[in-house]
């Protein structure tokens, strides 16, 4: 983005802060609606955008720091193996999984291959979760298992061949060559022959191929990663579409035959370039569906959202509108939110996410006088990846 | 070390390098003198496409015994998840696939079976070598 927008951003967001200022003190009708917006309807907004990269953890409802992933289907069945006692499967405690199919596999397709068919991409991105919990108050255990996929993303470094030849290629082709001559110069330095080089301990060998590595004077993955970054930077808004869906099931005990399901959950993220050689605008349109069981009944929550957004990777405004129907045991909310914002990357992972729009109650509980409002807020967003 | 016998009054001795997954491949192939330092050959190249990584081996067959065939690899895999990815060589006298006494029926990868085959798991933002000597002998 240039310096003109940004300056135009900034102006706007001084000019909108003391409207922040006197919505939050001006009267409890207010105030109650920004809390409120916050709690039920931003929130909301957000989350429907982001389609979880685990998404078992996000049905349970916890995201565990130890994930077992399997790197071979020997280890897989090995780790499901040991759930089994007496004859019955056992559902494991507080148990978190996941697999990518596609390392799994023994890769029996080349680049050129990924490259050129959309199943192979599909597969290699393909994603499968499960998880456990144990609540040792109540004695329920909780089972979910989750997929995530891929269907199209156009932002892929790997089928971009120009940015591979010159970004990656060329750098590696350098790095390998130097690396090798260097390795040939310390063997002769050494008096090895290859077969005596050859014939070394793996210790050994890497001190040989660490000196030489040293002698070669860059490095090739921080050299690849900065290229990648600056990649994404411009690519920032390539179209993609995403999907996950997961299932939580629960168990009076740890029984898998006692086990019965409580809830499905499924998203879809779908990422538009405006058009060919655009640089500045994404179309986004999200969907989030769960199917919650509630008194032995199922009840459906809805959302559907589309935003568009302006700018650069790192600096962003946009216009919103999200529709959402909430049903449930205790009541039934329909409403329809549309909202002017800007997205602001100020540190890493650190945003600011400013927004002002409008909601509509269109059923339900709520009141007809939280029409309007105003709000500002500082998130880390959640890990919605366009690459 | 990988040994690979052929028939010295042959035809010629040809080398092929794949790569299996999705990561960039890098390599330098070299043909070893015997019990020495000296190069009979030396190409590099990549895995951009695999049409051109395929070389023949000096002639006459009978000089290339007790040469050592080193395939000399890196693999990248700049993504943030770790990548599993194949080097498969293919040794060819003729049209027919020679296999090492290490491994006397091949490996099938893909419908094709090769003569040496490495395997490696690279841990995202990461470069593995693959580095496999093969001595040929008659």
């Amino acid at each position: 983005m240039n310096t003109k927008y940004s300056k135009k951003i900034i102006l706007i967001l001084v000019i909108a802060l003391p409207l922040f200022t006197l919505a939050q003190d001006d009267n409890d009708l207010k105030s109650f609606y920004i809390k409120k917006a916050k709690e039920s309807t931003v929130e909301q907004i957000r989350l429907d955008f982001s389609v979880p990269d685990i998404p078992a953890f996000k049905a349970l409802g916890n995201d565990p720091s130890n994930i077992l992933r399997p790197s071979s289907a020997k280890d897989l069945a090995f780790m499901i193996g040991s759930f089994r006692s007496s004859g019955n499967f056992l559902i494991p405690k507080n148990f978190s999984l996941e697999i990518a199919p596609g390392l799994l596999l023994k890769p029996w397709y080349r680049l050129e291959d990924y490259q050129q068919k959309a199943g192979i991409r599909f597969l290699t991105k393909l994603r499968i979760s499960a998880g456990s919990d144990a609540n040792d108050a109540t004695g329920i255990n909780s089972l979910a298992a989750g997929i995530r996929m891929t269907f199209l993303d156009k932002g892929d470094f790997r089928k971009d061949t120009t940015f591979l030849k010159t970004e990656i290629f060329d750098k590696q082709d350098k790095y390998t060559n130097a690396w090798k001559k260097y390795r040939d110069e310390i063997m002769v330095e050494r008096g090895l022959t290859p077969s005596q080089y050859d014939a070394l301990s793996q210790a050994n060998k890497d001190d040989i191929l660490n000196e030489a590595k040293e002698k070669v004077g860059f490095d090739l993955d921080l050299d690849i990663a900065n290229a990648l970054k600056e990649y994404k930077k411009t690519h920032w808004n390539e179209s993609r579409i995403d999907f996950a869906y997961a299932i939580l099931s629960k168990s009076p005990d740890s029984l898998l035959a006692k086990i019965k399901t409580e809830k499905h959950s499924f998203w879809l993220a779908i990422a538009l370039k405006p058009w060919r050689n655009n640089t500045w605008g994404q179309f986004l349109f999200g969907i989030n569906n769960n199917v919650v069981k509630n008194n032995d009944k199922f009840y459906n929550e809805f959302s559907g959202n589309f935003r568009f957004y302006v700018g650069a990777n790192r600096v962003k405004g946009f216009l919103e509108a999200q529709y959402q129907n909430l049903d449930n045991s205790a009541k039934r909310k329909e409403t329809l939110y549309s909202q002017i914002g800007i997205e602001v990357a100020i540190y890493k992972s650190i945003w600011i996410h400013f927004g002002t729009g409008v909601l509509n109650a269109l059923n339900g509980s709520a009141k007809s006088e939280l029409q309007s409002n105003l709000n500002l807020y500082l998130s880390f967003p959640e890990n919605f990846k366009l690459f | 070390m990988y040994h690979v016998k052929f028939d010295p009054n042959g035809q010629l001795i040809k080398i092929q390098i794949d790569y299996f997954g999705t990561l960039t491949a890098s390599y330098v192939y070299t043909l070893w003198e015997k019990n020495s330092n000296a190069k009979a050959d030396e190409k590099s190249g990549n895995n951009q496409n695999s049409q051109d990584d395929k070389y023949e081996l000096p002639s006459p067959v009978q000089q290339n015994a007790e040469r050592i065939i080193e395939v000399f690899s890196t693999l990248t895999n700049p993504d943030v998840t770790d990548s599993r990815e194949i080097v498969a060589i293919k040794i060819l006298q003729g049209n027919t696939t020679l296999f090492s006494e290490e491994d006397p029926t091949g490996v099938q990868i893909a419908g094709e079976n090769f003569s040496v085959v490495e395997e490696k798991i690279v841990q995202a933002g990461t470069t593995e070598l693959s580095d496999p000597f093969i001595k040929l002998i008659v």
